[in-house]
């Protein structure tokens, strides 16, 4: 069973700058050509200060500690199941947010192949002013190949 | 750098379809690469004997690559306009040599107080035709291209009430539309 007592665990804020290289190096990993997230120009063309960060570069960010690991089994026995990110903003390069992660929820629901063990990780970000920027919940189901 | 074409949310309606992307195949350099650029050193993504080991037929893609392939179809959809949520839900592992084609269109609509929010429906399937990830986005949009002139200017938004399932409740404006100019 995933470890119950996790739930509201949480990290430390980490804090994490946009770097303009690594927003770079995932739109490249993903082929995204948008010049919105590379381009200075063209960004203030369209009323933004800086490049933005695409929608899911926030899968890159990382809070205080890896909360995985407080679920009581081997990390390669989880997959994420579902992901979700909620802007309250656009995310700029340039700026810092802090990140932390909490653990939502840990579950288990009946499907037709059997119990189905699940942990909802959520993480935060925070601009420097405290203002919430983010919100990314994902969903993680625990796999066991080991035929257990 | 061209000028890419806004979207209106007057000129969307429920159901119609986003055009459909392929993406070039997946590779191991393309998963090297994303595992780089997320920073999560998966060994069933990058170590190949260490993935059979795990019972998998070959490295996989973290999942999260099949998000970030679907993720630009919103924001080529709609250029420079906020995405205020994306999802997705993973049904199907993708293998190097996979090809996704990302497709998507607009499920429902709604404006609100001068705040005009498209749902997008968005999914993406391999070459076996299965369902990869299926998920979603609410992009915000400008109502017309008088509403983000508006809005350049800080006067006051369009205010036209779509309800959701596209049935029109209200129609007013906050503001005389007469200065509109004709649109061609």
């Amino acid at each position: 069973m995933l470890e119950r007592t996790a739930v509201g665990r949480t990290t430390p804020p980490k804090l994490n700058e946009i770097e303009r290289g690594a927003i770079r190096r995932f739109a490249e990993a993903v082929g995204d050509t948008n010049p919105l997230w590379l381009d200075t120009a063209y960004a203030k063309s369209l009323g933004f200060a800086a490049p933005l960060a695409p929608p899911a570069f926030v899968c890159t960010l990382v809070a205080g500690g890896e909360l995985r690991t407080a679920l009581g089994v081997p990390l390669k026995q989880l997959a994420l199941s579902e992901w979700a990110v909620e802007y309250e903003r656009p995310l700029l390069a340039g700026e810092k947010v802090w990140v932390t992660s909490r653990v939502a929820d840990v579950t288990s629901r009946v499907s037709q192949a059997g119990s189905v063990e699940l942990a909802v990780i959520e993480d935060e970000g925070r601009d420097e002013a405290g203002k919430l920027v983010y919100r990314l919940k994902r969903t993680w189901v625990r796999i066991s190949r080991e035929g257990a | 750098m061209t000028p890419q074409r806004r979207r209106y949310f007057d000129q969307t309606g429920v159901g119609e379809e986003i055009a459909g992307v392929a993406r070039a195949p997946v590779d191991r350099i393309q998963l090297a690469r994303f595992c780089a650029a997320v920073n999560d050193w998966a060994p069933n993504s990058l170590d190949e004997p260490a993935a059979r080991a795990a019972g998998l037929p070959s490295v996989v893609a973290p999942n999260s690559l099949a998000l970030g392939l679907l993720a630009p179809l919103v924001t080529d959809w709609a250029p420079g306009m906020p995405v205020l949520k994306l999802w997705g839900r993973f049904f199907r592992m993708v293998l190097p040599g996979d090809s996704l084609v990302c497709r998507g269109r607009v499920f429902d609509r709604e404006g609100k107080d001068g705040r005009y929010v498209v749902d997008l429906e968005l999914w993406s399937e391999n070459q076996r035709g299965e369902v990869v990830v299926r998920g979603g986005a609410l992009v915000k949009l400008f109502y017309s291209a008088d509403d983000e002139t508006r809005a350049r200017v800080g006067q006051s938004p369009v205010v036209v009430n779509v309800a959701r399932h596209n049935i029109v409740e209200v129609a007013t404006a906050a503001v005389p539309p007469a200065k509109a100019k004709k649109k061609r």
